[in-house]
């Protein structure tokens, strides 16, 4: 790519967030930049930026490695930042930009840039893993899950709803401590169930008080398993992670390669995006981009979590959804039950067929009874996902006669509910019942205490000939 | 398993309830014993219920009875969520089959940015974008909840939506109405009474009688009913067998139909005069309401005070009202200043407020005859009444009194920026709608009646205070900023005009700057803001204001403009010493600065 295949949509893709784009789009508007230049193999364009200083931001957007390298000497540690964006702008614009010769810095860039790219490429040696580091970092975290059990016992001991704001106060520092034991899943379950315990009502509804238990059987249970794991590993002397999902419940953080090395891998993956979305959880501080795709070979639904830490939202760039079909060279899964977390490094995108639309129709449950029974194997697991994803058939969308809606098939029958991270949904199912006839439709099947039912969280609609995310 | 009247699942319910209140009183939880007693015959029929009842039983002696509880807790769920049924036995009906135009799939950030918007009326629903989110059934869904606002974006998106969906969007609105939530406000019968208009009565009068129907939802249907007279026997009945909203709606309605049947159940209560009275006599210009009015303006008239200014607002609603109007004015003529401006304003209020009716030719047949009559009195709805029909000619029509009218003509500005509080860029598909006070059929012909108005408005004469300078500004900034490119060439050239007038007689910072974004020429300006704002107000325009206009007039200009009044200020006899002295000072210190 060079600076002629620039657009304001590229632009607006490379954008860390919207706001970014904004300020881009301000600087571009008011005449921000001093100068304008090129290189005359269109792979360069640089330029000086008006900034809050004296001295104006040295800006550029190199094209030499056929993507887009932006520099700029402002302090910003967005990547690209409002600068860079907006000298795209400036072009997309069609603002004349001066030739000039290639910086002598700019030269100096790219050629650290091919050492580096050079070095990298060269197969590195393998990494030999530090077997009593791992031990050692297992028996710290083995006294940590003592605190965190404690902490558990205490409040079923005392009771939900008589946490007090002084006990509330000496659990946030006991949480605070499980920092230094490697715990932070742990450690991030008993900061919900503060908080959580804190903001109770007066008289608090069971569905409030079923949450906060719901949480602190899953710590219980979650230390006691971590807690035999530690030990078996400790015992047998096989420190090194492995396909577990208590790894992660201890707060383990996956690395690709270490995925690669267990073999929880699949080559050749052809993945159909079926919903994304943005979840909000304030007791954790984050966002996260969760987007759910179907294997078109497997027929297994994976999901993708891109997390994003609120003091981090203007350096972590949010992802978006795709209409595509991603294939995928090497996919690593996480070790994990119905509806995995999957990542790639690399991935090519193609437009979706009919095709693909066909297969992912085809993989389809069989039945709603046969879709919910594998939901169910997966949510009675303490330490299991609280929702299962799955796609269900379906012959027509009813209306009950309080405007409830139910996902029918054959003689089946699931109710269908708004989904918490997407409320609209349910309403753009409303809007396009009359307009379906059949079909597959996407969502997610939980537990709803307070009916005592399953439930269906429709999210998108599959044919076999489109998708529509609702 | 049925889950309610189980002991499995009352078990779970008291194992809940145990950590809830804590496990340090597990020992005295009889209701936990006596469901663990209940579940034990269950507890043979497999191997898990039967662990399930032996942690149970042992709760109480475990050596951490919180850490067992929990245990418990994580089997019962499991549990539980093997057995839960998933069958959801209502009964259901089809949906109705419908068409829908091809439907698009945006990204899921733009989509996410553009809901928000819709529900926060903030949309801006522009070219051809617009029409391909539209088609994105979330978009839909999200305009669909949120329709029936009032408003310039809302009133455009709707037109997307129109010409994207046309008829499809009726029963889809008619589906998108929420018979469930108590606090539905029902607004999209205001979008649905625009759109489908006669075709919906019968549904408007099913949801005004549903009792199950949110009492918002049931406002809204009953408002609508204003349009069908042969239903004014259904809104009786409402008025007299329902309560609160619904029942205040029932019978202003029938006001607003101006039917008979209201009078017959107003009779009664319209022997006593009492401020729920007058609200509702104000309504409508029925016989009753009318001599309800006339009883209680003429017993007010006899001492005018604050109850005259109260009551006038019977005079709404009522063509044939001009003797009361006339009344009125002639209490006012005896009045002092202040009381008189009020009564002045309150009786134009209501004469303007009139043309907001779907009929209002009667109004304006009103209007004409009070002016005849008492011309300075009646000059404001007068003024508002020849806008509202013929912009272009308004001003000359009206020239003789405007120009010395000026004040009013600007109260008339603002009142339309202020209640419209939108830009003026209007269609005239917009007068569809009769919400909104002055927005509506004021300047049909945009922007051309607007400027036409602006332009006669620079040639007035006389003095004109800074607030009716501050309206006229107001509205050329207004068309500056959303004329298209089209029409801006005509705009800028009657925002020029009208700043040359401001300048002279508001001179103010702003005025320059509004010059500036007509692409006025600005060589000369700071000088007269600077003379004329020493001259009028007695202001002296400091080195701030010149900094701030720096960016309109370029250095170059400034530094002119500025050499010329240190050349000339000492000269200008007319302007006190004092003045003139501080000026010099402000102006020699901008120089230095630019100099510098």
């Amino acid at each position: 790519m060079n600076i002629n295949g620039l657009t304001e949509d590229f632009v607006r893709a490379a954008a860390p967030n919207t706001a970014a784009f904004a300020n881009a789009q301000k600087i571009s508007r008011t005449g921000g930049f001093l100068s304008l230049r090129r290189t005359a193999d269109d792979l360069l364009i640089f330029g000086e930026c008006k900034g809050s200083g004296k001295t104006p931001y040295a800006v550029s957007v190199d094209f030499a490695d056929g993507e887009a390298v932006s520099r700029c000497s402002c302090p910003s540690r967005q990547f690209p930042c409002k600068h860079c964006l907006a000298l795209m702008l400036e072009y997309t614009a069609g603002k004349p930009f001066a030739e000039a010769e290639l910086p002598a810095d700019i030269a100096e860039k790219r050629e650290k840039r091919e050492k580096r790219a050079e070095k990298a490429a060269k197969p590195a040696a393998p990494k030999k893993p530090n077997a009593a580091a791992a031990a050692k970092k297992l028996r710290v975290q083995r006294e940590g899950l003592a605190r965190a059990e404690q902490f558990a016992e205490d409040i079923l001991t005392r009771g939900v709803t008589a946490v007090t704001p002084a006990a509330c106060a000496q659990y946030r520092e006991l949480a605070k401590q499980l920092g230094d034991y490697y715990l932070p899943e742990p450690q991030s379950i008993m900061y919900e169930i503060i908080e959580a315990a804190a903001a109770l009502s007066e008289k608090p509804a069971d569905s409030e008080t079923g949450q906060i238990i719901a949480l602190c059987v899953r710590l219980a249970a979650s230390v006691r398993k971590c807690r035999a794991y530690i030990e078996e590993k400790l015992e047998s002397g096989d420190v090194l992670p492995e396909d577990s999902v208590l790894y992660e419940a201890m707060g383990g953080v996956w690395k690709l390669t270490q995925l690669q090395e267990l073999g929880l891998t699949a080559e050749h993956v052809s993945l159909m995006q079926l919903s994304f979305f943005v979840q909000d959880r304030p007791q954790r501080q984050t966002l996260t981009d969760l987007a759910y795709w179907l294997d078109l070979q497997s027929g297994q639904i994976v999901c993708t979590e891109n997390i994003r830490p609120y003091k981090a939202l203007k350096h972590i760039a949010a992802q978006d959804s795709t209409a595509d079909v991603l294939e995928i060279p090497l996919l690593c899964r996480y070790p994990g039950g119905l509806n995995p977390r999957v990542r790639w490094e690399s991935a090519e995108q193609r437009p979706a067929e009919t095709a693909d639309f066909r297969q992912a129709y085809a993989l389809r449950a069989k039945s709603i009874a046969e879709g919910v029974k594998a939901a169910k194997n997966e949510l009675k697991n303490t330490l299991g996902q609280t929702e299962a994803a799955l796609l269900l058939p379906f012959d027509a969308v009813r209306r009950t006669d309080t405007g409830d809606l139910l996902l029918c098939c054959g003689g089946e029958s699931v109710a269908a509910e708004m989904h918490p991270d997407q409320p609209h949904a349910i309403d753009t199912l409303r809007v396009l019942a009359g307009t379906l006839h059949g079909g597959a439709m996407f969502g997610t099947v939980c537990w709803a205490r307070e009916r005592s039912a399953m439930v269906f969280r429709p999210l998108s609609v599959l044919t076999e000939h489109e998708r529509i995310i609702l | 398993m049925e889950p309610m009247n189980n002991p499995f699942f009352m078990l779970r319910d008291r194992l809940y309830a145990a950590a809830a209140a804590g496990t340090a009183v597990i020992a005295e939880d009889f209701r936990l014993q006596r469901a663990i007693e209940a579940f034990q015959p269950l507890s043979a029929s497999n191997k898990v219920f039967a662990r399930l009842y032996a942690m149970c039983a042992g709760l109480a002696q475990a050596q951490s009875p919180a850490l067992q509880l929990a245990e418990c807790i994580a089997l019962a769920d499991a549990v539980a969520v093997t057995q839960m049924p998933f069958q959801d036995a209502r009964d259901a009906a089809d949906i109705p089959a419908r068409t829908m135009p091809r439907l698009a799939q945006m990204p899921y950030r733009t989509v996410a940015e553009a809901v928000q918007k819709i529900e926060n009326g903030q949309h801006r629903a522009e070219g051809t974008e617009a029409r391909r989110l539209m088609r994105d059934p979330r978009v839909l869904a999200a305009f669909l909840k949120s329709s029936g606002r009032r408003g310039e974006l809302a009133e455009a998106l709707e037109r997307v939506a129109e010409s994207v969906y046309g008829e499809a969007l009726i029963p889809l609105l008619t589906e998108a109405l929420n018979l469930t939530d108590e606090k539905a406000s029902g607004q999209q019968i205001v979008y649905l009474r625009r759109l489908a208009g006669g075709d919906q009565a019968e549904l408007f009068l099913s949801l005004a009688q549903n009792a199950e129907a949110p009492a918002g939802v049931r406002v809204q249907a009953i408002e609508a009913l204003v349009d069908y007279p042969e239903y004014a026997d259904i809104l009786l009945t409402l008025w007299q067998t329902e309560k609160g909203k619904v029942k205040s709606a029932a019978i202003d309605s029938l006001l607003q139909m101006g039917s008979p049947l209201a009078d017959q159940a107003l009779e009664k209560q319209f022997e006593k005069a009492k401020d729920s009275n007058n609200a509702l006599a104000a309504k409508g210009g029925t016989p009753l309401c009318c001599a309800y009015a006339e009883r209680e303006l003429r017993a007010a008239l006899e001492q005018p005070g604050e109850t005259l200014i109260r009551n006038t607002e019977m005079l709404a609603n009522k063509p044939d009202a001009a003797d009361l109007f006339l009344l009125c004015a002639h209490a006012a003529a005896g009045c002092e200043e202040q009381y008189r401006k009020r009564l002045r304003a309150c009786l134009n209020d209501i004469l303007c407020e009139n043309l907001c009716r779907r009929d209002d030719y009667p109004y304006r047949a009103l209007i004409r005859t009070l002016y005849a009559e008492e011309p300075e009195m009646f000059f404001p709805a007068r003024l508002f009444l020849a806008v509202v029909t013929d912009p272009a000619q308004a001003w000359c029509e009206l020239e003789s009194e405007a120009v010395t009218q000026i004040e009013d003509t600007a109260l008339l500005m603002q009142g339309i920026s202020r209640v419209a509080d939108l830009p003026w860029k209007l269609t005239p598909d917009f007068s569809k709608t009769r919400e909104h006070r002055y927005s509506i059929e004021v300047f049909a012909e945009l922007p051309k009646a607007l400027t036409d108005f602006l332009g006669e408005c620079c040639r007035m004469r006389g003095a004109v205070s800074f607030d009716a300078g501050r309206a006229f500004l107001q509205a050329a900034k207004n068309l500056l900023d959303h004329c298209t490119d089209g029409e801006r060439e005509q705009v800028e050239r009657c925002v020029r005009s009208l700043t040359e007038t401001l300048l002279e007689k508001t001179p103010s910072a702003e005025v320059v700057r509004v010059c500036a974004a007509a692409h006025g020429k600005m060589a000369g300006k700071v000088r007269d803001l600077v003379l004329n704002s020493l001259r009028i107000s007695k202001y002296v325009p400091t080195t701030f204001t010149f900094r701030g206009l720096l960016g309109d007039t370029g250095s170059a200009i400034m530094l002119a403009d500025l050499r010329e009044l240190e050349n000339i200020l000492p000269q200008q006899s007319d302007i006190p010493t004092e003045l003139r002295e501080k000026a010099l000072g402000e102006v020699r210190a901008m120089l230095r600065n630019l100099n510098s």
